[in-house]
């Protein structure tokens, strides 16, 4: 791959963070999730009731296992419906899974655990809308304290001194002439560099960031991106980066973990997995993307992504995969391995065909 | 007229009123309940809205009704907008059975004819005062429940929510420290209203003879006047006027302060 990448029009310089170059077994695992099932019921009318039918259920996240090693990025990509921002929220807490488990730093997480501020010290979340993140009615000051005195964290002066810390380290400089005003009166670049000083100013080990620069214009993503790296870079914080977008994930993540209606299609080393993809999926979300080669990458996936509540048998790719045969509309894929850490769900991988379509 | 005058005007009438309640007592007129033999005398220089049928000065009953008038009307209101607000707050918020129960509450509460419920009321227990401001404030609460719970319905949703919760803000402080403060201006709004629609409720049951005798009140004022209307209109026409100016101000009052309110909300999408 070009060690330029055009992203929206900004064009960034090669500034990635090796992996390669460093010992890669040198980290050790602080998130694992095993199994993970979100079912949300589907409300039914009284018809429904009467006739006895079946009841129904979406199912956002069908059975996902991934872990994070400390420092390093992970990207969770796939459509809308994939159930990448539902799994960001259950490890957060913010909704309970139906069933599978969440350890973090080899502890197990109960609904309990989740709702105990010690945890929200080393756990964080930065959402989509930056414009949506703080309370319209508080300053960024009032936000801060009460994020410090949930945690339990110092005085008032030395509260508002780690906060105008955070907001410096975030970008927003001089932090004493932004800590007063109200979310209204910033910018979506400055709300998001906010956002990210919520997550700082307590330096958690694993910040969970859900499309953190979709939202914003592209003059300022690569800035907000860039503020990402340097955080993962010097404070080894890691970071699991919930997009849509491969030219984002492709610029800051180690791994990828590809999802497609609520199960991984492939995870691995991400300059692997984006130049050698096994899974049809995975080709066609590179397919898809602006910034590649389009004699290389013509592969597309027909139709829509299928609906959560009436899964498709089998290889839940396969009503939109042009390499589908029978085995894939009858029998679920078991995982192969593809390398040292990297592993695809699909009866006919790419590696053995050629890319076209 | 644009929202923040009329909201200013109405809050000039309420100020008004305000003033001549808290300063009644000072100003040199006639003890409103005092009698003498000069009835139905036209209003004049000394009597300058005239005298009732037991020669009691009208002036004097209106300025001393207006403390009954805005007793009625703001504890009336503030029952209910503290009670509309908790109930449809914790409705929305916690959802579930507790909101099915709620909601179900306040459709019964919205069924019934207000007015004859409090009429029914106060003819069983008597026209005491304290208890015609109690009945009309757990009677009207339903629609400030509502707006409540309507404006925390889609605040619940937002990602500040989430945000808070992710740094472990508890629900209850969720709630009352986050949540409210930024979904009540419309039950503020809705409760300058029912002030003004608890002035006349309660002029309209003094009207009907179920006022409470011991207080000076422009509803049994009028009520009393009414059959010397052709003789002497002033003693029900003149309080009249004031009620209506009052009930005027607040509604303006109401309106007002929803249009000003409403930029605000646009802003803090």
């Amino acid at each position: 791959m070009s060690q330029e990448i055009i992203l929206q029009g900004v064009i960034l310089s090669e500034v990635r963070y090796d992996i390669s170059s460093e010992n890669k077994s040198s980290t050790s695992e602080i998130l694992a999730v095993e199994d993970l099932k979100k079912y949300y019921p589907v409300r039914r009318g009284v018809a429904d009731l009467l006739r006895r039918s079946k009841k129904v259920q979406v199912k956002a996240i069908d059975g996902v296992s991934f872990t994070v090693n400390e420092g390093r990025v992970y990207g969770l990509v796939g459509e809308s419906g994939s159930g990448k921002t539902t799994t960001g929220y259950t490890i957060m807490g913010l909704e309970n899974p139906t069933s599978g488990t969440i350890s973090f730093q080899g502890k197990t997480l109960s609904a309990k655990e989740h709702k105990h501020a010690g945890l929200s010290l080393k756990l964080r979340m930065i959402f989509q809308n930056p414009y949506e993140t703080f309370d319209p009615r508080k300053t960024l000051w009032q936000t801060f304290s009460e994020i410090l005195q949930v945690a339990g964290l110092g005085s008032r002066p030395e509260r508002r001194q780690m906060s105008l810390d955070a907001l410096s380290r975030a970008g927003l400089r001089p932090a004493a002439s932004y800590i007063d005003r109200f979310p209204s009166e910033l910018s979506g670049g400055q709300l998001q560099r906010a956002a990210i000083a919520t997550a700082l100013v307590v330096e958690p080990v694993l910040l969970i960031a859900d499309e953190p620069v979709s939202m914003l214009d592209a003059s300022i993503r690569a800035g907000v991106m860039n503020l990402l790296l340097n955080l993962n870079r010097q404070k080894k914080m890691a970071i699991l980066l919930i997009t849509h977008d491969l030219s984002v994930a492709w610029y800051l993540c180690d791994y990828l973990i590809v999802m497609y209606l609520g199960r991984i299609a492939e995870k691995g080393p991400a300059e692997q997995v984006l130049q050698n993809p096994r899974h049809p999926y995975t080709a066609a979300l590179i397919s898809a993307s602006p910034m590649v080669d389009k004699a290389k990458w013509n592969f597309v996936a027909k139709g829509e992504v299928d609906s959560n509540i009436d899964l498709p048998k089998g290889c839940r790719f396969h009503p939109r995969c042009p390499f589908a045969t029978d085995i894939c509309r009858e029998q679920e894929p078991a995982p192969e391995v593809a390398g040292d850490g990297w592993s695809y769900w699909c009866h006919h991988p790419l590696s053995v065909q050629k890319l076209k379509n | 007229m644009s929202g923040s005058k009329t909201a200013i005007f109405g809050f000039g009438v309420l100020l008004f009123f305000a003033i001549m309640a808290v300063s009644v007592q000072f100003l040199p007129v006639p003890n409103p309940n005092a009698l003498n033999f000069q009835a139905f005398l036209p209003p004049s220089l000394a009597h300058p809205f005239g005298t009732d049928y037991l020669g009691r000065d009208v002036f004097s009953i209106v300025l001393w009704g207006s403390r009954a008038a805005l007793a009625v009307g703001i504890i009336s209101a503030g029952i209910s907008a503290v009670i509309g607000i908790v109930v449809g707050a914790v409705a929305a918020y916690y959802g579930g059975w507790v909101d099915d129960v709620i909601s179900r509450v306040v459709d019964v509460f919205l069924m019934i004819p207000v007015f004859f419920l409090i009429l029914i009321v106060v003819a069983i227990f008597g026209g005491n005062i304290f208890y015609t401001m109690a009945i009309i404030g757990v009677t009207i609460w339903p629609s400030n429940a509502r707006l409540m719970r309507a404006q925390i319905l889609s605040l619940k949703e937002m990602t500040f929510v989430k945000a808070l919760r992710s740094y472990g803000v508890g629900g209850f402080s969720i709630l009352f420290r986050h949540l409210l403060p930024n979904g009540v201006a419309p039950v503020i709004t809705n409760t300058m209203l029912q002030m003004g629609a608890a002035v006349l409720i309660e002029a309209g049951l003094s009207f009907l003879g179920l006022g409470d005798p011991r207080v000076v009140d422009w509803g049994r004022t009028i009520y009393l006047g009414e059959p010397y209307i052709a003789i002497a209109w002033w003693i029900s026409t003149i309080p009249g006027a004031f009620l209506a100016l009052l009930v005027l101000g607040l509604n303006l009052l109401g309106d007002g302060l929803n249009q000003v309110f409403r930029p605000r909300m646009r802003g803090s999408k």
